[in-house]
């Protein structure tokens, strides 16, 4: 019976690490080339959810046509961000602390902005009950959700890793992290760059938050842990590393299930951080990345 | 010389002090403004959480009170003197319900306060019992509520009662000899699931063989159910709230768990039913008398009222507000004004009936009426024949 526990945890840490692997990626996407500490990304990654939610249970839209527009939407909340905050500051001369508050500023408005319009009240997306219900193997159990869920991220840490690495935006974004003034000598358009990095980052999150609305629900505040993880998710798998980042989200799941297999569930969240501090004292690069140093100032 | 002595004598009428005279007169007015407003309105002092994790309650209470001072208003308030109630949001913050009830007695000066949540009245009582403010429960359930004092009452039956009655059905009526329990991590979560523990184990000699802490606000239980679901309890008892429960049964039937759950009362509202979708089905619990469909004809006048106003069927906890308001008009009727005044009417309240259901005080200021058990089937809730 043991064993059995033990295996249905390792999958379900592996469906949570799934969608972990999804905020890391998406994290890094928008930190790696930018070295904006993005807080804003919860407040993307919750009005996506309700984006959806407002598409398909309020509006009546198909939930497809709802999951698409919604992730759309949210990727042009990622560039609005960095056109209306950032850009400015930048051209201001404003250093990492002060992109920091401004997005923790921005998050503050737009969670209010949240309460304002669908107030707290738990909100759910209905799905076909087909992709809920759990499929019995033996004494495991999965749903065809789980599954989507991970061959979603692996699809996704494909697509970006592909993207990455064999077209002009990805090479130009990696150009651009490597060291932002010689991209900006040798021609590339760094200004453009960024917003594709923001683009790209807030189209993941809302992927992301699309599995956590269909199958958790949505309330306003799930975006600052969703926002940690992610950050947890970047450094142990690397600054700048997407496979390591998405590697690291599903260590951290894994550890998450398994650890609270001995110890009581309410310590689940502590399990990400643990993970964390160990990483920075022993291994502080990552699984594949730099230190963070590169990425200061 | 006297050129001079002019110019001090008008230098004191300098603009500062026009303005501070100006301040003054607005202050006196606004005072004299607000002792007459006092004269024309009774103050109902309502600390809800209206925002945080569990906003839903704080609407039960606006709508419940809503339709209680529409009723009083047709009836000609109280001699003509309307009842007003001063609403803040406590966000199910004992620190903020602290700040919030100071202001309702310090400078609203309510006699009276209606508010719900374990750790806010936990935290407030103790201001409101040292200035004689009568404090009303019309949701928390922990048994050491009790012990807040003289100017303490609970319209809902607290836990002990209630889980007196939900452990002997998990024994007697679900034939329950081992269970799981899943609370939420705060002071009703623990007290009540104590209480569970204590009865189960000690006066039916059964054994928990789980206890799950959640977080309030809590939507994954996917870790909490697996480690159930290889523990093989005969029942889960969930002590939570209304969405929290809604997302543990939607979990459980995902996952292929299927241990009966009894949840504490209370938490069974529209919101789980929304979220739990077709997985409510068969959930048991202890529920407070209130029945809009098949209780007695206040409560079922009540149920249509509501569904009139609201476009839904109510639930206990509007009808208990609705009660709390009704109760505190009545009490100004017989003449009570000050909070010992309403305390002494609360206390010799008897055959005093609302359309939650009878309402009478025991020593401790905790409502007389009990519970019943009911289950969920095919889109209501029924009460359980099982004695």
């Amino acid at each position: 019976m043991e064993f059995w526990l033990f295996l249905q945890l390792l999958i379900n840490g592996i469906i949570a690490g799934s969608l972990y692997a999804l905020l890391g990626i998406s994290f890094t996407a928008i930190f790696a080339p930018t070295r904006i500490f993005h807080f804003m990304h919860a407040s993307v990654y919750v009005f996506a959810g309700y984006f959806l939610y407002q598409f398909a249970m309020g509006w009546g839209w198909p939930v497809p046509v709802s999951i698409l527009v919604a992730v759309l939407l949210a990727g042009f909340m990622g560039v609005l961000a960095e056109r209306v905050i950032y850009a400015p500051l930048r051209r201001m001369g404003a250093g990492s602390m002060e992109m920091l508050l401004s997005s923790f500023g921005g998050y503050v408005i737009l969670q209010n902005l949240i309460l304002l319009i669908w107030k707290s009240d738990p909100r759910t997306v209905k799905i076909p009950e087909v992709l809920k219900n759990g499929i019995p193997v033996g004494l495991l159990t999965f749903t065809p959700l789980d599954i989507l869920t991970v061959i979603t991220a692996g699809a996704a840490l494909w697509a970006v890793t592909l993207f990455m690495r064999h077209t002009k935006v990805g090479k130009a974004m990696r150009a651009v992290e490597n060291d932002p003034l010689g991209a900006t000598i040798t021609g590339i358009p760094t200004e453009w760059v960024r917003l594709v990095s923001f683009f790209l980052g807030s189209v993941l999150v809302a992927v992301a938050v699309t599995f956590h609305v269909v199958d958790k629900g949505l309330e306003p505040t799930i975006g600052v842990n969703a926002v940690l993880v992610a950050t947890v998710a970047m450094i142990v798998g690397g600054v700048g590393s997407y496979s390591g980042a998405a590697l690291a989200g599903l260590m951290i799941g894994i550890a998450e299930n398994l650890g609270i297999w001995q110890i009581p569930s309410e310590w689940k969240n502590t399990i990400t951080f643990c993970v964390l501090v160990l990483f920075i004292l022993f291994r502080p690069r990552g699984f594949f990345g730099h230190r963070m140093t590169r990425y200061e100032g | 010389m006297k050129i001079m002595k002019a110019q001090r004598w008008c230098g004191s009428f300098s603009p500062v002090w026009i303005l501070v005279m100006i301040l003054a007169t607005i202050l006196a007015w606004v005072g004299l403004e607000s002792s007459a407003g006092a004269q024309d309105e009774f103050k109902y002092g309502s600390l809800m959480p209206v925002t945080g994790p569990i906003p839903q309650y704080g609407e039960y209470f606006i709508r419940g009170s809503q339709l209680a001072l529409e009723d009083l208003e047709k009836s000609g308030w109280i001699g003509g003197k309307k009842i007003r109630v001063i609403l803040e949001d406590s966000k199910a913050d004992p620190k903020v319900g602290l700040v919030a009830m100071n202001k309702l007695i310090n400078i609203d000066k309510v006699p009276i306060v209606e508010s719900l949540v374990t750790p806010v009245l936990m935290a407030t009582g103790p201001i409101a019992m040292q200035n004689s403010v009568v404090l009303v429960n019309t949701a928390a359930q922990s048994v050491p509520l009790r012990k807040l004092g003289q100017f303490f009452f609970s319209i809902n039956p607290l836990a002990d009662l209630v889980m007196a009655l939900s452990v002997e059905y998990a024994v007697k009526g679900m034939k329950a000899k081992t269970a799981a329990i899943i609370h939420v991590n705060n002071d009703y979560g623990r007290l009540v699931g104590q209480t569970f523990k204590e009865i189960f184990e000690k006066q039916y000699g059964g054994k928990i063989v789980a206890t799950e802490i959640i977080n309030m606000g809590e939507t994954d239980f996917t870790t909490h159910l697996t480690k159930i679901k290889f523990v093989k309890a005969d029942i889960i008892f969930t002590v939570a709230h209304e969405a929290e429960l809604g997302y543990a049964l939607k979990k459980a039937k995902q996952i292929g768990l299927k241990t009966p759950f009894l949840s504490g009362p209370g938490m069974t509202g529209p919101m789980t039913i929304e979220i739990a979708g077709d997985a409510i089905e068969g959930l048991k619990t202890p529920d407070y008398v209130f029945d809009p469909y098949n209780g007695t004809e206040k409560m079922k006048s009540f149920g249509k009222q509501y569904k009139e106003h609201f476009k839904i069927m109510p639930y206990s906890f509007p009808a208990f507000s609705y009660d709390a308001v009704m109760l505190y008009a009545d009490a100004l009727k017989s003449g009570a004004r000050t909070g010992p005044q309403i305390r002494d009417f609360y206390r010799s309240l008897k055959g005093w009936v609302g359309v939650s259901g009878p309402v009478a005080f025991d020593k401790d200021g905790i409502t007389t009426t009990g519970a019943v058990i009911r289950e969920f089937r095919k889109g209501v809730f029924v009460d359980v024949k099982w004695k």
